[in-house]
């Protein structure tokens, strides 16, 4: 017993991590017709608050041009469940129940008040550089270098530039 | 290699140390539910229940790995570690082989068009540019991206949910503001999809030769460190 | 010997190990640091430092998500 809670504690090398992100990706592809992406979830999310609001964003013209993309989700008037959201609280569940394993969930507070900003001012150039750049990360760079669309080159590029510039402010601002 | 004082200290450390409690019993509670859960979707909606089955096990290695895009593209001049970017190419490798084999099968029965070909398939240009460098600065001063707050959510951590809020206000406000950059970049700019121009077969082995490449690339960069 | 501790409680990747490195340069040959963190990336994140940079380290986990890294500063 003492030996399996042990190996459930142990990390696995990034390789491993690795091998298995970019199968479970092509698997995604494949069953769901969909790749593995983020913020098509979180902009759902954003569109279903303001909708409790009493907003109608779907007739913002964003979502014109990504017809193909949300009119699955338009048509069945769910901005909370669909396929986009399902998948990102998978991974938090998932994420949970691997805490879990290992024995090491805990509750963490914010620190001050300066953190909070910066997590809140770095979520919203996040937020608003993945609508210009359709993607983030994931969507944009992880899977769209597979997807074989220039695209995803330039983002990986800049995304570097920009993590670069981000250092420096870490460095002497968070320091 | 440690030396006694630091053994000393850690054993003094440990002796100290509160009991802990196994988690484990929840674990399993929550894979049980999730479970249950895939069963019902499976029933009703077959691509929510791939979603949410595949999400899971993306959530899990995520944790597990502790893979994190953010520090993929932040260790090698912070720190001068390359590991996870040459895992997170290796992982682009094996899905470039994978997608093709999706997307080429999808070609032969269908017209080439940029948005419904499988996968992620869109213009470029300087608003691609301009959205990356936004992004990169603000995962770095964030502490983490995309999947970064997702999993940082799942452990537990409560400014990821702050983070999470941020991105919230920042899709939301990009979104509305779209037909701005529409009209002045995005309208005017092309999608490259490689395929398009040259032979699939030669696109997949010149791709995996790149990603070889800068696999190859990353190790030598570390080593001269 | 000297040992010093540095609070990392609630702080996300990279801001431990940059604390950790700063502290270092201060610290004298031979003096350990500890570090206090909950950030579950910090293990891995100081073990591969550490082997890059000859540092000795060692990463206990004292509570459940919550860990103390001991590092000595090479003589």
């Amino acid at each position: 017993m003492k030996s399996i809670t042990k190996w459930l504690k142990k990390p696995w090398p990034y390789w491993v991590g690795g091998i298995l992100l970019g199968l479970l990706n092509v698997i995604l592809l494949a069953t769901s017709g969909i790749s593995w992406q983020i913020t098509s979830g979180f902009l759902l999310w954003g569109v279903g608050i303001l909708q409790l609001f009493g907003l109608d964003p779907f007739s913002w013209e964003y979502f014109n041009h990504f017809q193909h993309y949300y009119s699955s989700v338009i048509v069945e008037h769910n901005a909370f469940i669909n396929k986009y959201t399902i998948l990102n609280m998978g991974v938090i569940v998932g994420s949970l129940i691997a805490t879990l394993m290992a024995s090491q969930f805990k509750w963490k507070k914010i620190k001050s008040k300066k953190q909070f900003i910066f997590a809140l001012l770095g979520g919203i150039m996040m937020g608003y550089g993945t609508r210009l750049a359709t993607g983030c990360n994931i969507g944009a760079f992880f899977s769209g270098i597979p997807s074989f669309s220039l695209h995803a080159w330039v983002f990986g590029v800049f995304a570097i530039l920009g993590a670069w510039v981000g250092c420096k402010i870490l460095i002497k601002f968070l320091l | 290699m440690l030396s006694n004082e630091m053994a000393d200290l850690i054993k003094q450390r440990e002796r100290k140390g509160k009991k802990k409690k196994s988690q484990i019993p929840y674990s399993i509670g929550l894979i049980l539910i999730a479970i249950i859960l895939f069963i019902i979707l499976l029933q009703k909606q077959y691509t929510y229940a791939v979603c949410w089955i595949l999400g899971i096990g993306i959530g899990i290695v995520l944790r597990y790995s502790r893979f994190c895009f953010s520090a993929a593209f932040r260790d090698p001049f912070l720190v001068g570690n390359t590991k996870l970017l040459r895992a997170m190419l290796l992982a682009m490798i094996i899905s470039t082989i994978g997608f093709a084999v999706v997307q080429h099968s999808y070609l032969q029965h269908n017209p080439i068009d940029y948005d419904l070909i499988p996968g992620a398939v869109t213009s470029v240009g300087i608003h691609v540019m301009i959205g990356a460098f936004l992004f990169g600065v603000g995962m770095i001063i964030a502490g983490g991206c995309g999947s970064g707050v997702l999993m940082r959510i799942g452990e537990g951590h409560g400014l990821q949910w702050v983070v999470l809020i941020g991105f919230l206000i920042g899709t939301v406000l990009g979104a509305k503001d779209y037909s701005f950059w529409y009209n002045n970049i995005i309208e005017k700019s092309k999608t490259i999809y490689f395929p398009e121009y040259l032979d699939f077969r030669i696109v997949v082995v010149v791709q995996i030769a790149i990603l070889l490449g800068l696999h190859r690339l990353a190790s030598w960069y570390e080593n001269r460190r | 010997m000297a040992v010093r501790e540095i609070d990392c409680l609630y702080e996300a990747c990279p801001v431990p190990i940059l604390k950790a490195m700063k502290e270092l340069k201060t610290m004298d040959p031979g003096d350990i640091l500890i570090l206090h963190s909950d950030h579950s990336c910090v293990g891995v994140a100081f073990n591969e430092w550490g082997e890059k940079n000859n540092y000795p380290i060692q990463v206990v986990e004292v509570e459940d998500g919550e860990w103390e890294v001991y590092i000595e500063k090479p003589k």
